[in-house]
């Protein structure tokens, strides 16, 4: 088979870069430990009150040492379960200072939801009988929209919250 | 390939039947396919809502289903047919099966068209399980995805025929890529066939309690990803093998298509993952394997990049034009059959690095499931694949009725691929910002929690309310032209332009018609990618899930 | 499979031939492609 001379500068540009695409995001996963979101642990999604995390009054933002939080979530169609606040009700915005690391753990109780702080990095599948987790630092100042970023039913796009960073 | 004689003789006429049977469903399928997506960005729009109680859900489900599966396979078996017989030959008896392919695939999507339609498979077209659906949405793709297999194995048989009879001769290679492309859609397609009947049919009857939701997602992504190179593929076809008569020049290499052709089949399968970036429950060393084999199946697009420019520049040399782009101008640009695909051809420049972008590992945290990814696949499937299907009906629609492309029907058709530049322009560039901006795809219309960030996206929704309006214009437009070449054009010879081997090119390898060793390596590339984590999955599964059914409105 | 050099030392019609401006459409899309991604890691970083 004949390869044109420049046909075969062209794909051996085109191979290295894709090399040096794949070196870079490889070496953010396996040296810097920045890989997707890929938690492996699973949880009896009818009871995942059973688990720690997702106690009822462990749910929402706690803040475990300096400049570092972790934020619980339940999912279910169609709304987040953040916990309650003083008052009893409903927590549905979460607020942290500029620069904190912020661990968030997500569960669903019934259908596959998305669960994504709209303008970050923070951006996980969320299913049954699975936890998902991911560790960010909230570099940026801003209201950030939590959206259901995965089809879960009619009301899908009712699912929602935010996180204030200040 | 006896050429241009070939090219002009009409096929019989029990044979143009077959063949336009499926070009009358792709047709009617583009027109409510794309009435819904004209609806959907109406309804984004926050300006409109839909009326007797439609939910937004069930018309995205018929948008997804209709244009992704409906309109696809049935202008990929029409055009694979046609490509077939005129290459070589159908007898009756695969006529016969062609027919039977034909009407399974109809009985199944009018079964599935039905159930969506009466709001009782508000489940999009990928399905999301435990979200439950009536059983005849599973049942109708079930019997599309047989039909079309029913298709792939009469074309398997009419190029083994015709092996037979031409000892020692290479196929034709448009005959070989058509079984390329059936090829990969069977091995993929048992991935989704095997979810739908062994998981989604026993469990929404009820014979099974619960479902497996991550093995049913990874079996529906292991057919997710070749299914686009299965709309791509045909696309492929006419760049590589058409379009060269077109503009009146030859094939550039009838070797690299062949090898570009077999990489796609290797690589574009064990790919899924991509899909599944960022799911729990999925090794990320995995994920990182399947990324790399991903950014593998990119090298065949390199390769046809630098083809289809050489293409144009050779022919355009020959005609004797020296300057460095004095080629670029010389091309037909007022022949439609040439300019339709070639806005197609632009398009996936965005749209394949967009798809590079996608698929490189934890960036896919910037875009998955934002409305970007939709941006990307209107790029992609939505104009590069639809635009060169276009292409390919203003000559094959007029061919298998026995009519002419006239020089008004020609204008009409520029006009509609002007106005589909623009409108896609505007739809899909709003989608990409929007996208980037963190909005969501698969989503009404929805304030959220207000503020200025959801501001901003429907700012883009409105822009994509525009796009898609002009977007309808061109679909209301490009079903006129069917009818004009299907009933009313007049009466002639309008040619099957397939492209000839140049005199005095290189002769193709026979290695490249060495079907053991190209399925082999495909399938051992599968078994490498898919299955230590397929076993860790199954192994460390979480219980099954019931079907839910009140999510979806069902009572 | 780039390698796959075979014993075709024929001298090929494709050699002589002129593929200037394909060569440099083909960079002009591989700049592209390079700038392209480089952005949006620039993004996925900047978040």
């Amino acid at each position: 088979m004949h390869l044109h001379k420049y046909e075969k500068v062209w794909l051996t540009f085109g191979m290295a870069s894709l090399v040096i695409f794949l070196l870079i995001i490889g070496f953010a996963a396996f040296w810097k430990g920045t890989h997707p979101q890929s938690h492996l642990e699973t949880i009896d999604q009818n009871n995942v009150e059973a688990h720690d995390s997702f106690k009822p009054e462990n749910l929402g933002l706690t803040e475990v040492a300096d400049g570092k939080y972790k934020v619980n979530i339940v999912a279910s169609a169609f709304n987040y379960d953040f916990g309650v606040d003083k008052d009893e009700k409903a927590v549905k915005t979460i607020r942290v200072p500029q620069g904190s690391t912020v661990l968030f753990t997500i569960t669903s109780k019934d259908v596959v939801h998305g669960f994504q702080v709209a303008g970050t990095n923070v951006n996980m599948m969320v299913e049954p009988g699975h936890i998902s987790r991911y560790e960010a630092v909230m570099k940026n100042k801003g209201e950030f929209t939590i959206v259901c970023n995965e089809y879960c039913g009619i009301g899908h796009h009712q699912m929602f919250g935010k996180v204030e960073v200040y | 390939m006896d050429g241009t004689e070939n090219n002009l003789r009409l096929f019989p006429k029990k044979d143009a039947r077959l063949y336009m049977s499926f070009m009358y469903v792709t047709f009617v399928s583009l027109l409510v396919g794309g009435l819904m997506g004209l609806l959907q960005t109406f309804v984004r729009s926050g300006r409109f809502t839909l009326p007797f109680n439609i939910n937004y859900y069930t018309i995205l489900t018929v948008h997804g289903v209709i244009l992704g599966l409906v309109l696809t396979t049935f202008f990929i078996l029409g055009f694979q047919f046609a490509l077939m017989g005129k290459t070589v030959g159908i007898s009756d008896k695969q006529r016969n099966a062609g027919w039977v392919s034909f009407w399974m695939m109809l009985v199944g999507t009018v079964m599935t068209a039905v159930t969506i339609l009466v709001g009782q498979a508000n489940v999009l077209y990928t399905f999301y399980a435990p979200l439950a659906a009536h059983p005849a949405f599973y049942i109708g793709l079930a019997l599309v995805i047989i039909g079309s297999w029913v298709g792939a194995f009469t074309n398997f048989r009419q190029l083994y025929v015709w092996k037979k009879a031409h000892k020692g001769e290479k196929s034709p290679l448009l005959a070989f890529m058509v079984v390329i492309n059936m090829l990969m859609w069977v091995i993929a397609s048992l991935g989704v066939a095997i979810a739908v009947v062994v998981q989604f049919i026993p469990w929404s009857l009820g014979y099974t309690e619960t479902i497996n939701v991550l093995v049913s997602r990874t079996l529906f992504w292991y057919f997710g990803h070749p299914l686009v190179y299965f709309w791509l593929l045909p696309a492929y076809m006419a760049w590589y093998a058409i379009i060269p008569k077109i503009i009146g020049g030859k094939l550039f290499s009838d070797s690299l298509a062949r090898l570009a052709f077999i990489l796609l089949l290797m690589f574009s399968i064990p790919v899924g993952f991509h899909h599944q970036l960022t799911e729990p429950g999925i090794d990320p060393t995995w994920k990182f394997i399947q990324v790399v084999l991903t950014m593998m199946v990119v090298i065949p697009s390199l390769m046809t990049a630098f083809s289809i420019f050489a293409t144009f520049e050779i022919a355009g040399r020959k005609k004797g034009f020296s300057s460095l782009f004095g080629w670029f101008k010389k091309l037909p640009w007022g022949d439609v059959r040439f300019f339709a695909p070639f806005v197609g051809m632009v398009a996936f420049i965005p749209g394949g690095i967009g798809g590079i972008i996608n698929a490189s590992h934890q960036m896919n945290a910037l875009v998955h499931n934002t409305i970007w990814i939709t941006g990307h696949f209107h790029l992609t499937v939505a104009t590069t694949v639809i635009l060169t299907y276009f292409g390919i009906a203003y000559w094959l629609v007029p061919h298998l009725t026995g009519r002419r492309l006239t020089k008004q029907l020609n204008k009409l058709g520029i006009i509609q691929t002007i106005i589909w530049t623009v409108g896609m322009t505007i739809m899909s560039t709003a989608m990409h910002i929007q996208g980037l901006l963190g909005g969501p795809r698969r989503s009404a219309y929805s304030e959220y929690a207000g503020g200025a960030q959801v501001d901003t996206w429907i700012g883009y929704q409105l822009a994509q309310a525009i796009g898609g309006t002009i977007l309808f214009i061109g679909i209301l437009l490009m079903t006129y032209i069917f009818i004009k070449l299907t009933f009313f054009a007049p009466r002639g010879v309008e040619e099957f332009p397939i492209a000839a081997e140049d005199e005095d090119a290189q002769v193709t390898p026979k290695i490249l018609e060495n079907w053991y060793l190209w399925i082999g390596i495909t399938i051992a590339l599968i078994a490498f990618a898919y299955t230590i984590p397929m076993i860790d999955i199954i192994k460390h599964s979480p219980p099954g899930s019931i079907p839910f059914k009140w999510p979806i409105g069902r009572m | 499979m780039a390698k796959k050099q075979k014993s075709n030392t024929v001298a090929s019609p494709e050699e002589s031939s002129n593929l200037k401006g394909t060569f440099i459409m083909v960079m002009i899309l591989g700049v592209l492609m390079v700038s392209a991604w480089f952005g949006a890691y620039w993004l996925f970083i900047s978040r």
